[in-house]
């Protein structure tokens, strides 16, 4: 009867007795996130670990709370300031995280959230950092495991944020409505640090896009967790605090539409111009900088829409055409980007085309003058060997005190200057 | 309380706001909570399907309030989701019965686990007992899970599952000698 047991263990991993292999297993985990909404890799946070952070569930438990708050109160803040501006891979990074742990536990849930974003701030910086050590140094190639863990050490922050934001909303829905607010702005603010340190990250993986993907995430959680907190504390505070996110975002988007379609007009000029200077640039097309003004002109009207629906109450749908349009003006931002990369490229050949047509014009006259040189020279030469073929010595003596007769000077004086 | 509970035992609440230690909680139970939704779905992909739902729904829950007992609770919803999808009869027409014998040589782990039954014929064996004991088999021997975990997943006391797994033990020593004859 054992035996029977024992082919029902090893049956486990069968796919006839329902077992999964890895991938089946990778594909229910990636379809969870998905229905979740959020990205694989934040949830997979604890996973991903580096040797540096090896300490990191002590730093969460109460004892390390303990700890650092003894190490911040009997070492004074020399160690903690000598820590906060350390990046990932040096000494002092654990004392870093452990004082942000700290921070952490011992916050108020308002507070939380806000501390979250900051730290959130600090990730990036830090790969910012890292960028910039790996470019003093005239290193080949960038730590890149270390910028992608702290790019999800970014995203883990966030998703922390909005996370401390939702508990918030259930303790008390008039400070979620503020806090909403604050952490709006703040990822407002942070979205060019991001694009700045995810365009130069060189990764093979999915983690810049992981990384964006939260932060869209994140920002449309927020404004839900604002609008939903105010349907729910409905005071004069959360109303003031929901226009105000609303003409936040309106200010926002109407700044990159206006700038966008300033993009589109230079563009569109400067295009122009190199056609008329080469038509064989690679350059980018016409027409579809013509598409980008007709979305402009959608998001023209999403705006006038948006704004009509939250003076009608519909606050959520606000958010969301708002949503929508950033999304547009971020795939036209992408696409203008592009632009720009094939005009810097035709004026980089255009200019490299400049200097090699100076290089030749130069090398020519130098070839001229060299040419004329020769000339006078061989003419010089000639006329030298015919006076010694075709006149007699005598001749060209008495040659001699003709000329110097000529030239009205005494043979004395003659003597004198030779 | 099990390997998992025991972990994140620390702290305000278990699993509470800990995104990581849902990707673990994942890793630990969805091949079982698949396996459970396998023979119970007439279809692999629909077993696929709802096991992420079972994960989706206990995701949105913790977004609320800890979960205390993680391995009951997606059992619970396991069932629920199965209830579900009974109710909706047009899934139920769509659905093909599983081909358990048509088995190519390949799949056939007898000799691998120098057994005499091949696998076929081991599930059909199961398949004749009573699903109640069919259920406490496939979680004490392909889930590896104790009498405890057993009992909090069905929802039962430690002793009903006792006593129901030995029955079971010998519903099947019955069914296997049978086979045999």
């Amino acid at each position: 009867m054992r035996s029977i047991y024992k082919q029902l263990r090893a049956l486990k991993n069968h796919p006839l007795a329902g077992g999964l292999s890895n991938a089946d297993q990778e594909r229910i985990w990636l379809e969870t996130c998905r229905k979740i909404g959020r990205s694989n890799l934040v949830i997979r946070e604890t996973t991903v670990r580096l040797p540096v952070w090896s300490m990191s569930k002590f730093f969460s438990t109460p004892m390390a709370v303990s700890v650092a708050s003894v190490v911040m109160l009997t070492t004074g803040f020399m160690t903690t300031v000598s820590a906060s501006d350390s990046i990932p891979g040096e000494t002092f990074y654990n004392v870093k995280i452990l004082t942000e742990r700290a921070q952490i536990k011992l916050a108020s849930l308002d507070r939380k959230a806000v501390l979250h974003t900051e730290f959130a701030v600090r990730r990036l910086d830090e790969v910012a950092k890292l960028q910039a050590a790996a470019k003093n140094e005239d290193r080949q190639t960038v730590n890149q495991p270390l910028i992608d863990h702290t790019l999800v050490a970014y995203a883990v922050q966030v998703t922390q944020a909005t996370d401390s934001l939702r508990e918030l909303q259930a303790e008390d829905a008039e400070s979620a409505v503020v806090i909403a607010n604050d952490l709006a702005s703040s990822l407002e603010t942070i979205a060019p640090a991001l694009d700045a340190v995810t365009s130069q990250v060189v990764s093979t993986n999915s983690t810049v896009g992981d990384v964006q993907q939260t932060t869209t995430a994140a920002s449309a959680l927020i404004t839900d967790v604002a609008v939903e907190s105010h349907e729910t504390a409905d005071t004069v505070l959360s109303a003031s605090e929901i226009k105000k996110l609303f003409n936040n975002q309106l200010a926002l988007i109407e700044s990159r539409y206006s700038f966008d379609g300033r993009r589109v007009e230079t563009l569109r000029r400067v295009i122009k111009e190199l056609m008329v200077i080469d038509q064989e640039l690679v350059l980018p097309n016409i027409k579809e900088l013509d598409n980008y003004l007709v979305v402009m002109k959608g998001v023209e009207k999403d705006i006038v829409e948006a704004n009509r629906v939250f003076d009608l109450g519909g606050y959520k749908t606000a958010f969301r055409i708002f949503e929508s349009s950033k999304r547009l003006l971020l795939k036209q931002e992408i696409g203008l980007a592009k632009a720009e990369e094939l005009i810097v490229d035709a004026r980089g050949l255009i200019a490299l085309r400049v200097e090699a047509e100076k290089v030749a014009l130069a090398e020519a006259e130098a070839a001229a003058a060299q040419a004329v040189e020769a000339q006078a020279v061989a003419e010089a030469a000639v006329s030298a060997e015919l006076l010694e073929t075709d006149v007699p010595a005598e001749a060209q003596g008495e040659d001699a005190g003709s000329a110097v007769q000529n030239s009205g000077l005494d043979t004395e004086e003659l003597f004198k200057l030779e | 309380m099990s390997v998992l509970q025991e972990k994140n035992n620390h702290g305000r609440g278990l699993w509470q706001g800990v995104s990581g230690s849902f990707a673990e909680m994942h890793k630990n139970f969805a091949p079982r909570i698949e396996r459970y939704l396998y023979f119970k779905l007439p279809r692999k992909e629909d077993a696929e399907d709802l096991t992420s739902e079972v994960f989706a729904r206990a995701w949105a829950y913790l977004q609320i309030q800890p979960i205390a007992h993680p391995n009951a609770f997606l059992y619970r919803i396991a069932r629920n989701l199965i209830a579900d999808y009974y109710r909706d009869n047009s899934k139920v027409g769509q659905a093909t019965e599983r081909q358990l014998l048509s088995v190519p040589d390949s799949m056939n782990l007898s000799k691998q686990t120098e057994n005499r039954f091949a696998v076929e014929e081991l599930l059909q064996i199961i398949k004749t007992l009573k699903s109640e004991y069919q259920e406490v088999l496939r979680m004490r021997f392909f889930d590896d899970m104790s009498v405890a975990e057993i009992a909090e997943a069905l929802g039962k006391t430690s002793n009903n599952i006792r006593v129901v797994l030995f029955r079971a033990k010998n519903a099947l020593n019955k069914a296997t000698k049978s086979f045999k004859d």
